[in-house]
């Protein structure tokens, strides 16, 4: 007998029992919605970290002067300056771990464009921060070393900024007024988006070469021409960090000349730590809570096994028919569990309909992102037919034991 | 050419909680191809029993069953259900169709089980049941059908098969007197067709439309007559229980 055929009679004694067929997958659909939404729902929050750690720049130190005991300063507005450009330079080039090292500064300015302007975070930057940050400029250029080196007066403007300053139009080449000097717009970084986690909108800013915001925007009231206000450090994997953070800090108390048990004058963080943290925990806790939802498949499972005895038994004078008529035992065997695993199939799809719709109700009520991703679909449906399987076969078994006579003489 | 069926020295016990019910007790027979032979004897001497070990649902306490030469006791389980697809058919007294499927299924079942492709089944199903008057009624469920037509339904299902053996156990004895008739005109036609075919009935003029008589009693035959005039005579109707008279009456 061909498998289409006992897929039709599988079908055939489903629809026989529509009721208690649907009674019975009640218990997988449960199982699989359960799963599904878990899943729905916890991907979609790690998806969602994970999308702001990727658009703040992954694998990032920060290193800001003040004691590592001092607490709550924040960037820009830290301590005493310790830091400099030479530091920077001596991190990239001894720590091997390090992919760039950039001296940054930065302050408030206020930006004119005609009779539009505009107030925002001003960064004073050398070329290696795009690619710490993996930022990309949309359109124009990045800086080059030589302007720099002689402190040009050219500025990338974040596509906020860039919307604010020149709507509807190319701002590429045109003039901006900073801190009372002129700067020629070279470029316009890609949007990083609204990054709720970061606290302020990413785009909202503009970029000017360091030695130039020493020089004209934010160095006015600096202590010193090298110091710089903080240092964004890019490391080459995840696993790196540690050991790079280790290094970084040897380098600096011996450049910065700090004795035995002098206590550091810079902190070094990793910015973005808690929301890695944070997203780690919520794999988890997915993972963990779809284990749960996943014991209320074998119950499922237990109750199609139930149900299957039930059917074998009140189909007996049906099985001694059949076998009467020449059905063997892998006739039979195959009849029962196809019928358990397609009850357990059919249940399953049902309950991944059902998971992603309670997903999306659940995520438009609570304003959480979902992420329902092919696989856990693929694999709620094939573990769901698994379970038909395992617990279709003792009844199929038992069905396809059945003495001829005894079955066909059965009350 | 050796018999279609040899029993030598059959006995058959039923467990029946501590006891034994001992049904047959040393049955020997041969039947020739070919034969239509009715099984009669009083309740409990051991028809059904026997039928059952002749349809390979059942097997002997002790003795031999040579079916067409071959001994069927050594085979196993599902050598024994492919021979009952293909070679005997059933006539139930209860018609025994799965109530889940249609007229044209229910034939169609032992075919699907032979592993006919479906095309063919479906073809060989509805001409059987034009040949018992049913070609309208395919689609219909059992439910739908009155006794008769559910029993010309199993008998259609023998005629799809076209099993050379065929083993009706009281097959009129849930019909009136009419119905019963059409059916054993349907079973003589398989007979003239070159079917062998046991009966079992209570009824002694059923029985005389057979050539043979075996008379059982405490699971032993203790009678067996060729019956000296044949059968009366019939046309082989076409299609339809219109087409058969019965010569013996009622
Ligand atoms: N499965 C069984 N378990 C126990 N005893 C059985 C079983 N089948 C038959 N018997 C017993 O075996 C004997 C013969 O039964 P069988 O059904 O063959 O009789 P029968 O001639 O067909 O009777 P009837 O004309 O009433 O159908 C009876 O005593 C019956 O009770
Ligand atoms: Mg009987």
């Amino acid at each position: 007998m061909s498998p289409l055929e006992t897929l039709r009679i599988a079908f055939r004694a489903i629809r026989a029992n529509l009721l208690r067929s649907a009674l019975t997958m009640l218990g997988i659909i449960i199982g699989v919605a359960a799963v599904i939404t878990m899943v729905a729902l916890g991907t979609g929050a790690q998806r969602q970290v994970a999308e702001q750690i990727r658009s703040l720049g992954s694998n990032l130190l920060l290193i800001q002067p003040g004691s590592p005991n001092q607490g709550g300063a924040r960037l820009g507005t830290g301590a005493r300056p310790t830091l400099t450009e030479e530091d920077a330079a001596a991190i990239a080039r001894e720590v091997p771990e390090v992919v760039v090292a950039v001296p940054t500064m930065s302050g408030a300015g206020h930006i004119v464009q005609g009779n539009l302007n505009w107030s925002t975070l001003v960064g004073g930057i050398t070329p290696g921060y795009l690619t710490a940050r993996d930022w990309r400029v949309e359109t124009g250029r990045e800086f080059t070393l030589e302007e720099v080196e002689t402190a040009a007066k050219v500025v990338l403007l974040g596509r906020t900024v860039a919307d604010i300053l020149f709507p509807g139009d190319d701002p590429l080449g045109r003039q901006v007024r900073l801190a009372n000097t002129p700067f020629t717009v070279i470029g316009v970084l890609a949007s990083k988006g609204q990054v709720a986690a970061a606290g302020r909108d990413q785009d909202d800013t503009v970029l000017i070469p360091l030695s130039t915001a020493k020089l004209r925007v934010l160095g006015a009231n600096r202590l010193s021409r090298t110091l710089v206000d903080f240092l964004l450090v890019k490391v080459t994997t995840d696993e790196a960090i540690g050991p790079a953070q280790q290094q970084i800090r040897q380098l600096l108390r011996q450049r910065h000349r700090l004795a035995e048990g002098v206590e550091d004058d810079f902190r070094i963080g990793e910015p973005f730590a808690a929301m890695e943290a944070r997203a780690a925990s919520t794999r988890s806790l997915t993972y963990l809570l779809a284990a749960i939802a996943s014991v209320s498949l074998v119950v499922g499972g237990i109750s199609i096994m139930n149900i299957m005895l039930v059917s074998v038994t009140e189909r007996t004078r049906e099985i001694g028919l059949r076998q009467a008529l020449g059905a063997r035992r892998r006739n039979l065997l195959n009849q029962f569990l196809v019928e358990a695993t397609t009850l357990c199939v059919l249940g399953g799809v049902v309950g991944v309909l059902v998971g992603i719709a309670a997903a999306f109700g659940i995520g438009a009520m609570a304003g959480w992102p979902i992420w329902v991703s092919p696989a856990s679909v693929i694999l709620a449906v094939v573990f769901s037919g698994a379970i038909g399987v395992f617990f279709g076969f003792y009844p199929a078994h038992k069905a396809s034991r059945l003495d001829p006579i005894q079955a066909l003489r059965f009350e | 050419m050796p018999p279609l069926i040899r029993l030598l020295d059959i006995h058959k016990e039923h467990p029946l909680g501590q006891r034994k019910v001992h049904a047959l007790r040393g049955v020997s027979l041969e039947i020739r191809e070919g034969e239509f032979v009715a099984v009669m004897g009083p309740s409990g001497s051991g028809k059904s029993t026997l039928m059952n070990l002749l349809g390979l649902m059942d097997r002997p306490s002790s003795g031999r069953y040579l079916l067409a030469g071959q001994d069927v006791q050594q085979l196993d389980h599902d050598r024994r259900a492919t021979l009952r697809g293909r070679e005997i058919g059933f006539i139930f007294q209860a018609f025994n169709l799965l109530g889940r499927s249609t007229a044209v299924e229910n034939v169609e079942l032992a075919l699907t089980y032979a592993g006919h492709p479906r095309k063919e089944r479906r073809r060989r199903a509805a001409e059987a049941l034009q040949r018992v008057g049913l070609g309208d009624r395919q689609d219909h469920w059992p439910g739908q059908l009155s006794g008769g037509e559910q029993q010309r339904v199993a008998i259609a299902r023998v005629l799809a098969t076209g099993p050379r053996l065929i083993l009706a156990d009281e097959p009129t004895g849930s019909l009136d007197s009419v119905t019963g008739r059409e059916i054993m005109g349907f079973l003589r036609d398989l007979n003239a067709a070159g079917r062998t075919i046991l009966l079992v009935t209570h009824d002694p003029a059923v029985a005389r439309q057979a050539r043979r008589i075996v008379s059982m009693r405490d699971g032993q035959v203790v009678g067996d007559d060729i019956q000296a005039e044949p059968p009366a005579p019939e046309a082989t109707p076409a299609a339809g229980p219109g087409g058969h008279s019965v010569a013996v009456p009622a």
